[in-house]
């Protein structure tokens, strides 16, 4: 991953937050996402950097056991990307 | 029927017989003329296509398998005129004949729908047993179509018969929906009814709509329906009457 990279909302039908958690329409499939992926989602919305992004959902939940945030956050992403919500933007 | 307008033009030398048996099946979904309908579909018997040269929309050997078939293609042309408007759900709806007050019945094709209302209207007014439109503001857009009945073990073609030869109860012609419930006849005794959270409850509920993504913000309207209805719920049970005691139960704490 390299700091140029950042992500995006791909093309989804509509985007539904319910307290901390959400459900995305994608291809005309719902996916419930949980409290962490939902605000992933939600700073990919806010078009935050990787940094940023990190920086919020470690005040928010945590360090991640291995304590690198921003390898969890990226796997995040990544999972969010291969489910249609996300897109890779240059 | 789904608010749309529906001409169905019956040709050739049987027409009269045909619209005979077209009005009478389809005797909820009448209503005058319209000038210029949203869906017009000409029918006739197999024989009189050949005479004529002439395709229909809609031929078959005889009536009886001609209803079997128009219902379902009225269904999806109706369907395909409310796409982006309304929210249909594959489910029968059953109203309190006194206040409208409708709960959805959502199953799967072939898996109870009919049966669920055939049982539940003798007191409960007949909506529909196919697809639940629900309008912006909660209203319904009732579909009262001929039920699909299995006469005759193993004859391919279902009867269509209406809710009127059936003797089902009227729907009031306001209806609001109070409930939504999926249908899972498990055997459960006693039944019960199990609450869905609410994201559970769309990612349940959108597999069982038509043309949810055509909506404006489709997940939003879903989600406002369910919170209308109290919450999505799956019913749990194993025989009509404990259905009947449930749905009551639903209507009368709405």
């Amino acid at each position: 991953m390299n700091s140029h990279v950042t992500y995006r909302p791909a093309e989804w039908g509509d985007w539904f937050v319910d307290g901390d958690e959400s459900a995305v329409l994608v291809d005309g499939q719902v996916i419930v996402l949980s409290a962490l992926a939902t605000a992933v989602v939600d700073g990919a919305v806010r078009q935050l950097g990787l940094r940023a992004l990190t920086d919020e959902v470690v005040q928010r939940f945590g360090p991640p056991p291995d304590d690198d945030a921003e390898a969890a956050t990226l796997a995040v992403l990544a999972e969010l990307v291969d489910a249609g919500i996300l897109r890779r933007v240059q | 029927m789904l608010d749309t307008s529906v001409r169905l033009s019956c040709e050739g030398a049987e027409h009269a017989r045909l619209a005979d048996g077209v009005r009478a099946a389809w005797s909820r979904c009448l209503g005058p003329p319209s000038g210029d309908p949203e869906v017009r579909l000409s029918l006739t018997l197999d024989a009189e296509t050949a005479r004529n040269d002439r395709a229909a929309d809609l031929s078959a050997p005889d009536l009886d398998v001609l209803l079997h078939r128009l219902s379902p293609l009225v269904t999806v042309r109706a369907i395909d005129q409310q796409a982006g408007r309304l929210l249909m759900l594959h489910a029968a709806g059953v109203a309190d004949p006194a206040t409208g007050r409708t709960v959805a019945l959502v199953a799967p094709s072939g898996t109870g729908k009919t049966t669920a209302a055939r049982a539940l209207c003798r007191t409960l007014g007949y909506v529909t047993d196919e697809t639940l439109a629900v309008r912006e503001d909660g209203s319904i857009a009732g579909y009262p179509k001929p039920l699909s009945v299995l006469e005759t073990r193993g004859d391919p073609h279902k009867a269509q018969l209406s809710p009127d030869d059936l003797d089902l109860q009227e729907a009031p012609p306001a209806c609001t929906l109070a409930g939504v419930v999926v249908l899972d006849r498990d055997d459960s005794a006693p039944a019960w009814l199990e609450s869905v959270p609410l994201l559970s409850a769309l990612a349940r509920l959108a597999p069982e709509s038509s043309y949810l993504s055509r909506l404006p913000k489709p997940l939003h309207r879903l989600a406002g329906a369910v919170e209308l209805a109290g919450g999505l719920k799956i019913v749990h049970y194993a025989d009509r009457e404990q259905l009947a005691e449930l749905v009551d139960g639903l209507l009368m704490a709405s």
